[in-house]
C-alpha cells in the first residue's frame, strides 16, 4: 500500500503541473484550455524524434520540446486570445478546442499514428527507502514538481512582475490604468501553461510509456477534475488537487487490483468531482 | 489655503467626442485644468461624467476631438502611457484587487516607479501608511477583506503610491457612510493644500463643493457651465444639471450634507455613468 502512495504522490505531483496550467489560464483569461495536456504530448513527440531518431542527449530534446512549448504557447496568446480580449469567453474556450484538434492532427500527419517510444532519462535500480522502493525518475519527478511548485510560489508573491500576473487575474482594467501593461501578464500566462504542460508530459512519459496522438486525454480529465477539486482559482487548490486525485487513484487501484472493479478509480474521481461541485463549488481551496 | 493655481495648464481635453458602440456619451466636450486647481465635475446620471473621466484616463477612446496632458497630445496612448506621466485614475468601483493584501495592492500601485526607482517607492509607501495608519496596521490583510471606508483609503492610497500630479477621482463618496465621507473629504482637502491637481467627478453635490473651487456642469455630453463655484447658487447649479424647478425645491430645502442633489428620492439608485 505504501508502495501505491508512492507512486500516486509522483503521479499526483505530475497532474498537479496540468492542473496549474489549467487554473493559471482560467483565472488570468476566464476560459478552460482544452489544448493543456495535448500540447505537452506534441512537444513530447519531438523530444522523442530528437533523442531518439536524431540520437541528441535527453536534455536537449527536452530543453527543445519546453522551448517549443513556450513559443506555441506565446503565439496562441498573440494570434487568438489577445485579440478577443473583449470577446465572450465561450469564443476563446473554442479556441482552444480548435488548438487541441490542430494539435492531434499535426500530430498524426508530421509523426503517424504509430505509437512511439522514448526512454526515459534516468536509469539505474531504485533505492528502498524505508520499506518503499522508488525509481530514480521518480525521485528526480518529485524533486522537480517541488522546485517548480516552490520556484513559482515564490516568483508570485516577491516580484512586481509575478504579483501583476496574479493581479491580472483579478481586474485586467485596473492593471492598465496603473500603468502595468496587461499584454506581458497575459503572454507569460500562456507561455508559462504551455512549458508546465511541456514539463509535465516528459516527467509523466515514463509511467505511461507510448507516445502516440491523443494518448493524454486522459489525463487532461484527471488535470481537470484536480482544478476542480482544488479550486479552478487557486493555485495551491491545483497542487492539493492534484495530489488528490494521484494518490486517491493509486490508492484505489491498489486495492482493486486483481478484481473486475477495472474502472473504480476514474469513477472515485469523478464522483469527488461532482461532490466537489454540489458541496463546495469553487473548490476546496477556492474563495467565492 | 492651496497654493494658488498656477496658470500652466495639466490637462485640456478640446471637442471631445466618445461613446460605446452606437451611443455617443459625449459630444463635444471641453476642459481645461490648471496645475494645483481641484476641479469638479457634476452632472445626472448619463450626463456623461465618469465617460469624460474614462477619456482622461485612455480607458475608452476618444472618437474625435483631442487630449493633452502637461501639454502633449496623449489622444492615442494607451491608460498604461500616461502612468509614467503622472496621472492617477481612482474609478468609482475602487477596483482594488481583492485577493491581494494592502501591501500588495499599494506595490502595484506604484509598480511604474519601482521599476526604476524602489528607495523613492519606500519613502512614499511610508508617506501613505503615515496618512493611513489603518493601513499600516492592516497591510497583510486581503483588501477584499476590508471595510468600504478602509478600502476608499487603500483606493486612494494606491492612487498615491504612483507619486502622481494629478488625481482623477470618479465618486470618492459613493457608498460611504458620512463619517467615512468626512474622512475621504478631509484627506482630500489635505492633498489639494498640498498643491496636487485634482480632477473629481460626483453626483454628491454638496460633498463635491466643499471640496472643489472650479466646477465644469456636464448636461447630456456636453460641457454647461465651467467656472468658480463660488458664482453658483443651487437654483443655478438645478437649472445648469437640467433638473429645473423640482429638484431645486429640494436642494434648497435639504440641509443634511449627504444628499445626493441629482437623484429624486423616488428613482432606485441605478448608475448609467
Amino acid at each position: 500500500m505504501a508502495q501505491a502512495l508512492v507512486v500516486g504522490l509522483v503521479i499526483g505531483g505530475i497532474y498537479s503541473l496540468f492542473a496549474l496550467g489549467i487554473v493559471l489560464i482560467y483565472t488570468g483569461s476566464g476560459v478552460l484550455n482544452f489544448a493543456q495536456a495535448e500540447l505537452g504530448t506534441f512537444t513530447l513527440f519531438v523530444a522523442q524524434i530528437l533523442v531518439v531518431e536524431h540520437h541528441l542527449p535527453y536534455a536537449v530534446g527536452a530543453a527543445a520540446s519546453i522551448a517549443l512549448a513556450l513559443a506555441i504557447g506565446v503565439t496562441f496568446e498573440r494570434l487568438a486570445v489577445w485579440p478577443l480580449l473583449n470577446a465572450p469567453r465561450v469564443t476563446v474556450a473554442v479556441a482552444t478546442l480548435a488548438l487541441l484538434a490542430l494539435a492531434v492532427a499535426l500530430e498524426i500527419t508530421l509523426f503517424g499514428p504509430v505509437g512511439r517510444n522514448l526512454p526515459p532519462p534516468i536509469t539505474g535500480h531504485s533505492v528502498n527507502v524505508i520499506g518503499v522502493f522508488v525509481s530514480p525518475n521518480q525521485i528526480a519527478s518529485l524533486v522537480l514538481v517541488a522546485l517548480v511548485a516552490g520556484g513559482l510560489a515564490a516568483f508570485f508573491r516577491y516580484t512586481d512582475f509575478g504579483l501583476s500576473v496574479v493581479a491580472a487575474a483579478q481586474d485586467q482594467e485596473a492593471l492598465r490604468f496603473l500603468g502595468i501593461p496587461l499584454a506581458r501578464a497575459s503572454m507569460f500566462t500562456w507561455g508559462l501553461a504551455a512549458v508546465l504542460s511541456a514539463l509535465a508530459a516528459l516527467l509523466i512519459q515514463p509511467d505511461i510509456g507510448v507516445i502516440s496522438p491523443g494518448a493524454y486525454s486522459g489525463i487532461f480529465i484527471r488535470a481537470l477534475s484536480a482544478a476542480l477539486i482544488g479550486g479552478l482559482g487557486s493555485m495551491r487548490g491545483a497542487f492539493l488537487g492534484g495530489v488528490i486525485v494521484g494518490v486517491g487513484e493509486a490508492a484505489i487501484r491498489h486495492a482493486t487490483v486483481g478484481s473486475s472493479l477495472t474502472g473504480l478509480p476514474e469513477l472515485c474521481i469523478f464522483a469527488a468531482v461532482v461532490l466537489t461541485l454540489v458541496f463546495r463549488p469553487q473548490g476546496v481551496f477556492g474563495s467565492r | 489655503m492651496s497654493p494658488p493655481p498656477t496658470g500652466e495648464v495639466v490637462v485640456e481635453a478640446r471637442e471631445v467626442v466618445a461613446g460605446f458602440g452606437a451611443n455617443t456619451v459625449l459630444h463635444g466636450v471641453n476642459l481645461s485644468v490648471e496645475r494645483g486647481a481641484c476641479v469638479g465635475i457634476f452632472g445626472l446620471n448619463g450626463a456623461g461624467k465618469s465617460v469624460t473621466m474614462k477619456c482622461l484616463a485612455g480607458l475608452v477612446p476618444v472618437r474625435t476631438g483631442t487630449i493633452e496632458l502637461f501639454g502633449q497630445d496623449v489622444t492615442a496612448e494607451p491608460p498604461e502611457a500616461r502612468v509614467p506621466r503622472g496621472v492617477a485614475y481612482l474609478p468609482q468601483a475602487r477596483q482594488l484587487f481583492p485577493r491581494l493584501t494592502v501591501e500588495q495592492n499599494l506595490r502595484l500601485g506604484g509598480y511604474v516607479m519601482r521599476r526604476h526607482d524602489k528607495a523613492r517607492y519606500a519613502s512614499i509607501v511610508d508617506d501613505v501608511y503615515s496618512r493611513f495608519p489603518r493601513l499600516a496596521e492592516r497591510r497583510t490583510q486581503l483588501a477584499g477583506s476590508m471595510s468600504g471606508g478602509e478600502q476608499a483609503m487603500l483606493a486612494i492610497g494606491r492612487a498615491l503610491a504612483s507619486d502622481p500630479q494629478i488625481l482623477l477621482i470618479d465618486e470618492p463618496s459613493a457608498g460611504l457612510a458620512p463619517a467615512v465621507m468626512d474622512d475621504v473629504l478631509a484627506m482630500l482637502l489635505q492633498l489639494r493644500a498640498e498643491g496636487l491637481t485634482i480632477l473629481l467627478v460626483e453626483q454628491n453635490i454638496s460633498f463635491g463643493f466643499r471640496l472643489v473651487e472650479r466646477a465644469a456642469i456636464l448636461q447630456r455630453g456636453l460641457v454647461v457651465y465651467e467656472g468658480d463655484v463660488a458664482h453658483l447658487d443651487t437654483a443655478r447649479v438645478a437649472e445648469l444639471l437640467g433638473v429645473g424647478r423640482l429638484l431645486s425645491k429640494q436642494l434648497s430645502a435639504s440641509t443634511a450634507r449627504t444628499t445626493t442633489a441629482t437623484k429624486p428620492r423616488r428613482t432606485p439608485k441605478k448608475k448609467v455613468t
